[in-house]
């Protein structure tokens, strides 16, 4: 009996102890992190069959838990995950606001605007040179900011790749860590105790880890974690498999894992934010920026390369591109325009080239057919050659050179040719006859009889099958062609021309005393002429001047064809009108030129187009008639943007975008129209409408739009990133607290505890005492 | 035996039942606290503490009582008051204490239980306040009320 006793007391008190030391140890760990609260399990022990009688045995510990949530730790660790990705991209996404500069009013937005208000001020004084200065200063600007973004964006790739690479380690620390702490949990545990502070010391690496990567942790029957990070075993029973960083086939960073080929998805954490942010945003953000930087080149160098400085045409050019000898047979001049490793693409379409004799004022328009899939480097620079005073060859850098003859200048504007009737087949001075349009249905060996001058040498031109694809369906070309071939018509003096379709036949004589007689011959039905068959026509000696000015606004390129309505004479004949046609045969104008009109004067034609004539006289008789050509677009293969030449800007993207370098030395190089001529602002004017024109190179939209949108983008994500965040702090704030009720420390609770027994203990004592003072009296009073 | 000494008699018997009654309330809350001492639970040990104390305070006026009966009894008989004990009484008065006789015995075996609880409980006191003394010296250090923490200890050495 009384070893029964002395047992009970003696598990009461061991009890006792571990309750004690428990509140002791709870206290003293109070501000530890990821400590657990614990606490003694008390059971009272089976009773003892004593004497057939069931005695009480006492309590014992059976064991000291840990106060722990296991779904609640779940959550936390899953937000803990979350927590990580969002506080890294932040991190990151912070960095990059600052880099856009749009909060101190630095960015590519507003200084966009800054370069088209530049050229605007421009535009009202195309010939200031300061003007021009602060053009070329803006862009300067504008270029610096682009490089700016590029360069840090790329350097933020760069450090938050290096900081992968150190988080990753970390994870691999850690990783060792669970499997030590794993280790030494199993074979305390596999004698029946509980580990708690070791399960506490594995929580917090395991948090840790979360915080790094998303992971998934599984608790095996033994109290071992195996944790998986993103379906791949980090942490095995027996081993750690390490991660670490790589590089996708693009050249984002990517996590790897020992033993598996693949990357590793991850997508949580720390790390996961940090491969979000060096991947695709970074990745998207720096591609939208050299999207836009690329279209910008591409827009302002297409109108740029097209326009003409205020200076005038050009003695020499340089492209800023170098033709790549990409088939690597040591020959740049076989390499295909579309592929040879230019910036900008090629594509079919002509290209004009104006050559200005200095002197005379005159231009000399040529077109150069593009076709992408056969023109070659070569092939373009001898149609360069082929043009009269103009030369083209490459640099030793294989970039394409061009020099102007002395006395001459070229540019590629789409300038109205200011003089069209350079023939003088619209009342000029020499003797001319005109037919309606073409085709002309001939028959093999036709024939035109003439006698030039009149009463002179007679000759007859033959026109044979062979001189025509279709003899039924002459073209005003091939007539012109074999009459200008014809040595009898050579050695008197008569020429024929095609304007645009009609057979215009000339004396090359002029004045009054310039004449021919057409005699006959079995063309004269099929060119409409029977009626003048033995009719003399007569030059002039006021040959009529038509001048043309202005720009032309209109869209695509047409032909405009000037034709009068009767035979008079400019200023004096009453109703003489000259009727304006369009290549499809409408009539966009009727000019009144007869009586009222001053010779000189201006009169509007139509899309920006003006046209003035001089004294003389005009015939519809005759089929006076002159052709002017108007272009929009004066390269439309974009072989100029492509080779760099008269560009504003050099670069293809955001990295390397910059001002032409000879533009920012002599900012007057600027072209500012497509005329040269002082005060001309049109392709100013057509750079300023780039600004709300939408690019297709950009989806549609213009440039402040797309700039918009993706800063407003940029915006989005950040402010969801701070709004969830947020949200995410006050969650885990909310799991935490949950956490703390359930297994944290409250000292003063447990302080107080240990006071209130310490002072009902000491009390309790006291009774003792007086009960065993009076006890004692009792006893020895029995 | 004269009608005063079997009066007295009689009142001590009453004196003997109450005083058991009173041992055994002792007892319940003895092994209360006991339990309370065990299981580290302060609610429980305030309460069992407050009904000792009931039972003590109610212990004086039966003490008071049993010693007026006592000195009667002595000068009855003509004897020192404080020579005299149940058992000495019972002896005296022969046949006429037989119920005295029987309550003296289950006073006695009531008492030395309460004894043994006592010196359990003190037993345990003395380590538990071992074991306070040391959780609140790690927790709130020892200056100051160090040494009047230990003179504070109250543990009847001799129970």
């Amino acid at each position: 009996m009384s070893q029964l006793s002395l047992n009970t007391g003696l598990k009461s008190i061991l009890t006792a102890r571990y309750m004690l030391a428990t509140i002791g140890h709870n206290i003293a760990n109070a501000n530890t992190p990821g400590y657990t609260r614990q606490r003694v399990e008390i059971g009272n022990d089976p009773p003892i069959s004593l004497g057939g009688l069931l005695l009480g045995s006492g309590v014992s510990a059976s064991n000291v838990q840990r106060s722990v949530d296991s779904l609640l730790n779940r959550r936390i660790l899953t937000q803990v995950t979350v927590s990580g990705r969002l506080e890294s991209q932040l991190v990151g996404m912070t960095e990059i606001e600052g880099l856009l500069g749009e909060l101190d009013g630095q960015g590519v937005g507003g200084l966009m605007d800054s370069f088209f208000t530049s050229i605007s001020e421009l535009s009202t004084n195309p010939d200031d040179a300061i003007l021009a200065s602060g053009v070329a200063q803006a862009a300067v600007t504008l270029s610096a900011q682009f490089n700016g973004i590029s360069n840090n964006l790329s350097d933020l790739k760069r450090d938050t790749t290096a900081e992968l690479g150190v988080r990753v380690e970390e994870v691999n620390l850690l990783a060792d860590q669970v499997l030590a702490l794993n280790l030494e949990i199993t074979k305390i545990e596999a004698s029946g105790s509980t580990a708690n502070d070791l399960r506490d010391q594995r929580d917090v690496a395991l948090e840790e880890l979360s915080r790094r990567v998303d992971t998934r942790v599984i608790e095996e029957a033994n109290g071992a974690v195996r944790v998986l990070v993103a379906g791949n075993t980090l942490v095995s029973s027996a081993r750690v498999y390490e991660l670490s960083v790589t590089q996708t086939p693009g050249g984002d960073p990517a996590i790897e894992i020992e033993g598996s080929d693949g990357f590793v998805p991850v997508s949580g954490g720390t790390i996961g934010g940090l491969l979000r942010m060096a991947g695709s945003f970074v990745g998207e953000l720096s591609s939208e920026f050299d999207q836009l930087a690329h279209n910008l080149i591409l827009e302002l160098n297409r109108l740029h390369s097209t326009g003409v400085p205020a200076s005038g045409g050009f003695s020499n050019l340089t492209g800023s591109s170098a033709i790549l000898d990409l088939d690597k047979d040591g020959d740049l001049r076989d390499e295909l325009l579309s592929n040879a490793g230019l910036p900008f693409d090629v594509s079919s379409g002509v290209l004009l080239v104006n050559v200005n004799d200095e002197t005379t004022g005159d231009v000399d328009q040529h077109q150069i057919q593009i076709s992408e899939t056969h023109t070659t480097v070569g092939e373009l620079l001898d149609a360069l050659n082929d043009v009269p005073n103009l030369s083209a060859d490459l640099d030793s850098f294989g970039r394409v050179r061009l020099l102007a003859d002395g006395g001459f200048t070229f540019d590629f504007s789409a300038k109205l040719d200011q003089n069209p009737d350079a023939i003088g087949s619209f009342g000029g001075g020499r003797a001319s006859l005109g037919t309606g349009e073409e085709p002309f249905a001939l028959a093999d060996g036709d024939t035109l009889d003439l006698t030039v001058p009149a009463g002179g040498t007679s000759l007859s031109i033959a026109f044979n099958t062979a001189d025509f694809a279709d003899v039924n369906a002459a073209t005003a070309a091939e007539l012109a062609a074999v009459i200008n071939n014809d040595p009898g018509a050579q050695a008197v003096g008569i020429v024929a021309a095609d304007v645009n379709g009609r057979l215009i036949l000339q004396t090359l004589a002029e004045g009054s005393t310039a004449d021919f007689t057409v005699d006959g011959g079995t063309v004269l039905g099929a060119l409409g002429w029977a009626g003048f068959a033995g009719s003399t026509v007569t030059g002039h000696d006021n040959a009529v001047e038509a001048k043309i000015a202005g720009a032309y606004t209109g869209d695509g390129d047409d032909v405009f064809t000037f034709v009068p309505n009767m035979d008079g004479t400019i200023g004096t004949t009453p109703g003489l009108i000259v009727d304006v046609f369009d290549a499809t045969g409408n009539k966009i104008a009727s000019l009144d030129v007869g009586e009222g009109y001053t010779p000189g004067e201006e009169l509007a034609v139509a899309e920006g187009i003006t046209v003035s004539f001089g004294l003389g006289d005009l015939s519809a008789t005759h089929n006076d008639v002159f052709a002017l050509d108007v272009v929009e677009d004066a390269d439309t293969s974009d072989v100029l943007v492509a080779l760099g030449i008269n560009s504003l800007f050099v670069g293809t993207d955001a990295s390397d975008i910059a001002l032409r370098e000879d533009i920012e030395l002599d900012p007057t190089l600027i072209s500012t129209s497509v005329t040269g001529s002082s005060g001309d602002n049109t392709l100013l004017l057509d750079v300023l409408g780039l600004q709300n024109q939408g690019v297709e190179g950009l989806e549609g939209a213009t440039f402040g739009r797309f700039y918009g949108d993706t800063i407003g983008n940029f915006g989005f994500e950040l402010s969801s990133t701070v709004d969830a965040i947020g949200a995410n702090d006050s969650l885990q704030a909310s799991l935490g607290l949950l956490r703390e009720q359930v297994s944290g420390v409250n000292v003063d609770e447990e302080l107080v505890d240990l006071v209130k027994y310490e002072q009902a203990f000491q009390a309790a004592s006291q009774f003792i005492t007086v009960v065993n003072e009076l006890n004692d009296e009792l006893l020895n009073l029995l | 035996m004269t009608k005063e000494v079997r009066a007295l008699l009689i009142q001590l018997a009453a004196w003997a039942q109450e005083e058991l009654g009173a041992q055994r309330r002792l007892r319940d809350a003895l092994s209360e606290q006991e339990q309370a001492i065990r299981h580290v639970d302060t609610q429980a040990l305030s309460e069992t503490g407050k009904r000792i104390e009931e039972e003590i305070a109610g212990g004086a006026s039966r003490e008071r009582r049993r010693a007026r009966l006592m000195t009667k009894l002595g000068r009855a008989w003509a004897v020192d008051p404080s020579a005299l004990t149940l058992a000495s009484i019972c002896e005296r008065a022969g046949d006429g204490a037989e119920d005295l006789l029987r309550l003296r015995g289950e006073l006695r075996e009531e008492a030395a239980q309460v004894a043994r609880h006592g010196r359990r409980i003190t037993a345990l006191a003395r380590y538990h306040g071992g074991l306070l003394e040391e959780v609140m010296r790690v927790l709130v250090g020892e200056a100051g009320d160090a040494n009047e923490k230990r003179e504070g200890v109250l543990v009847n050495a001799k129970a």
